[in-house]
């Protein structure tokens, strides 16, 4: 049977003879052959062309492909700053960013922890052994000490312990330290803004397209330094507990140095939580006192109630109103000039003035001038004055600086508008070249008699400011004594002196906090030299205001100019 | 066999194949380049800025006032306001008032 088969398999019907030439001699069979071998080939070459295709597609792509851009912040895993750097007016660094490191503990990789304590422990001999011990026997993994110096890092890492990890991690560091500790402020863990500038600008200073360009600042670090050093050196000889400065351009409201101690180190992350370490010319909120009386004067010269000469008559010693009694320091003459009640400071006299003002006026210019809203700066720290109750015996108070609070930097800048001939300017910290939004509250004509009565404080043989007269700035100013206004016992001394250097004008604040009589002090008084024996204003800001004003001047001088300041100070010997 | 216009285009499309690899190749070496290059000037960059941060410390004028104090016994005191000069006219102006008085004084003198 299966042979049968096997026949039947061989057996073509074409067959037309036994020759094998004969059996593919036949031409249908052949064309058929040769149709398979050129499918085959067909189909080869088709797999060979889709292959080729596919490859030159996929070099098309690539070709087309951009390349990955190779930015400092991608190829440098090391260290790409993620915060701006903050810089002054002259590009000297303020604040910037560091890499530093954290140190951690991984407990299941220490294999002697009694060991570890102790060597951790003569490293670092104020460690809490106690704490340590504790965490190494219960946490997996906990920080032994943050943001490492290169000594410490050093000593851990020649310590050669395997459990020991070093986090690197990003940290704001300040060079200067103490020196801008009130304006600059501080940054979390995280490097989010939580106090100052770094608060402030936050949004800005993390913004990653800016990364390269830092955050320009108005302030001067040189002057920033003069006038830091000046504070300190006033706080020994008056024995005060405190002082605050304020530097501001007055036609554009830049502030080139603010100062507020005492101060702190920005460096040192610790939690300052006491009052004495408030800001006192942003936050701190004061009645200061006969500084105000200028305004009530420049009120009236502007609504033309009153000229300079003109003589306030009938100017009693005391005036009684409702239960207060209302008196000058010193007995002046009943008859005076409205020029002459400022430049004598006379209580009285300016409540004379205000009452011919009125109090709808009066309260309409204290609003102006911004003096008893919110402060505005771009600052975390802003006080806001207590709100002002248009009571009885409230204009003739606040006439003189009295029963009303405000804060130094806003007393500063409605000075700025009094002498820049009449303009009221927000007060920056930023610098930028846009031109600032002026809003006028006084008349020129206002300003500039304004402008000559401070003058006479300052020179006139009566002013009480004669101490910072000093020869070429034109300083003209006025002085304020007043009390706490929660502790009637401490004095707040305060200074608000405008000054020319080199064409451009300058509001200079200093302020110190309950100052004592200086008895050691020799002044050099109207060429005279007295030791120190009063407490007011006129014996201590003022005398701090024109050192300052001397040391100073020079260099904003030079500053105008674009110079570098290095010829500000010569050889004494 | 083939059509002659499918062999020249594919020829072609050969050509340009290996010529596209070619310079895809150069470019890869260039970008190779490039990127050590960036990680050279991120590096530098890392160290001007490390460099720049000491010297803001170095230059602070806390600093300096310390090290002036300590390594130099010279005083130094701020200029007074009638020794600046902010421009050459100023000064030459100055210069010339004093000659005048200078003058003024001597032919007085010679008077005398």
């Amino acid at each position: 049977m299966m042979k049968k088969k096997q026949k039947s398999r061989i057996f073509n019907q074409n067959q037309q003879s036994f020759y094998f030439q004969d059996f593919y001699s036949s031409s249908e069979s052949h064309k058929s052959k040769l149709n398979i071998i050129e499918d085959r080939i067909f189909i080869l070459f088709s797999v060979f062309v889709f292959l080729i295709l596919i490859f030159a597609i996929k070099v098309f792509l690539i070709s087309i492909e951009q390349p990955k851009k190779l930015s400092y912040h991608q190829t440098y895993s090391e260290f790409a700053p993620i915060r701006r750097d903050i810089v002054d007016r002259n590009g000297n660094l303020i604040s910037s960013s560091i890499q530093m490191y954290n140190a951690a503990i991984r407990s299941n990789l220490v294999k002697d922890k009694k060991k570890l304590i102790l060597k951790l422990q003569l490293q670092f001999p104020k460690i809490n052994t106690e704490i340590l011990s504790n965490n190494l026997n219960n946490k997996k993994y906990f920080y032994f000490k943050k943001r490492l110096t290169n000594k410490e890092y050093k000593k851990l890492w020649l310590m050669g312990e395997k459990g020991i990890v070093f986090e690197p991690v990003q940290n704001r560091i300040y060079p200067h330290s103490n020196l801008f500790s009130h304006l600059i402020g501080q940054t979390d863990d995280d490097n989010y803004g939580i106090s100052g500038i770094e608060y402030f600008f936050d949004k800005e200073l993390i913004k990653a397209e800016l990364n390269d360009i830092p955050l320009t600042l108005t302030v001067d670090l040189n002057i920033q330094h003069v006038i830091n050093k000046e504070l300190k050196k006033s706080i020994s000889t008056f024995n005060a507990n405190g002082a605050g400065a304020l530097l501001m351009d007055a036609d554009n409201g830049e502030v080139i140095s603010l100062v507020s101690l005492p101060d702190f180190d920005l460096n040192k992350r610790e939690k300052i939580n006491a009052d004495e370490f408030t800001n006192k010319i942003t936050k701190g909120i004061f009645e200061l006192g006969s500084i105000f009386k200028t305004f009530t004067v420049a009120l009236a010269l502007d609504e033309s109630i009153v000229t300079p000469s003109t003589i306030i008559k009938n100017i009693p010693n005391t005036v009684k109103c409702s239960k207060h009694e209302i008196s000058d320091m010193k007995k002046f003459p009943n008859e005076m000039s409205v020029e002459e009640i400022l430049i004598k400071s006379s209580n009285v006299g300016t409540l004379k003035i205000a009452r011919m003002i009125g109090q709808n006026k009066f309260e309409s210019f204290i609003k102006k001038l911004n003096l008893n809203s919110r402060a505005d700066l771009e600052l975390g720290e802003l006080g806001t004055p207590h709100s002002l109750k248009w009571n009885k015996c409230k204009l003739e108070t606040v006439s003189y600086g009295h029963g009303i609070t405000t804060t130094p930097l806003q007393a500063a800048t409605a000075y700025a508008a009094m002498v820049n001939g009449g303009y009221y300017v927000k007060p920056t910290l930023k610098k930028d070249t846009l031109l600032k939004k002026k809003t006028r509250v006084i008349k020129e004509s206002t300003s500039k008699s304004i402008n000559s009565i401070l003058r006479k404080v300052v020179t006139h043989k009566d002013g009480t400011a004669r101490l910072a007269n000093i020869f070429g700035y034109e300083v003209s100013g006025k002085t304020g004594t007043s009390q706490y206004y929660s502790n009637k016992n401490k004095n707040i001394n305060t200074f608000i002196s405008y000054f020319v250097s080199n064409e451009k004008k300058y509001i200079l604040l200093i302020m110190l906090d309950d100052p004592k009589i200086a008895r050691d002090l020799i002044y050099d008084y109207n060429g005279f030299k007295i030791k120190g024996f009063r407490n007011e204003a006129g014996w201590n800001v003022v005398y701090v205001a024109g050192k300052v004003i001397e040391r100073i001047g020079p260099i904003l001088a030079i500053n105008k100019n674009n110079s570098t300041n290095i010829n500000v100070v010569k050889k004494f010997n | 066999m083939f059509n002659k216009k499918i062999c020249v285009s594919g020829l072609i499309f050969l050509i340009l194949l290996i010529f596209t690899s070619f310079i895809k190749n150069e470019t890869r070496l260039l970008e190779k380049k490039i990127y050590n290059l960036n990680h050279k000037i991120s590096k530098l960059r890392h160290e001007l800025h490390d460099a720049k941060v000491e010297y803001s410390y170095l230059s602070s004028p806390k600093y300096l006032f310390n090290k002036l104090s300590e390594f130099s016994s010279e005083k130094y005191v701020p200029r007074s306001f009638s020794e600046i000069y902010l421009s050459l006219s100023d000064l030459l102006e100055h210069q010339y008032q004093k000659t005048k008085i200078n003058v003024y004084y001597d032919e007085e003198k010679t008077k005398k």
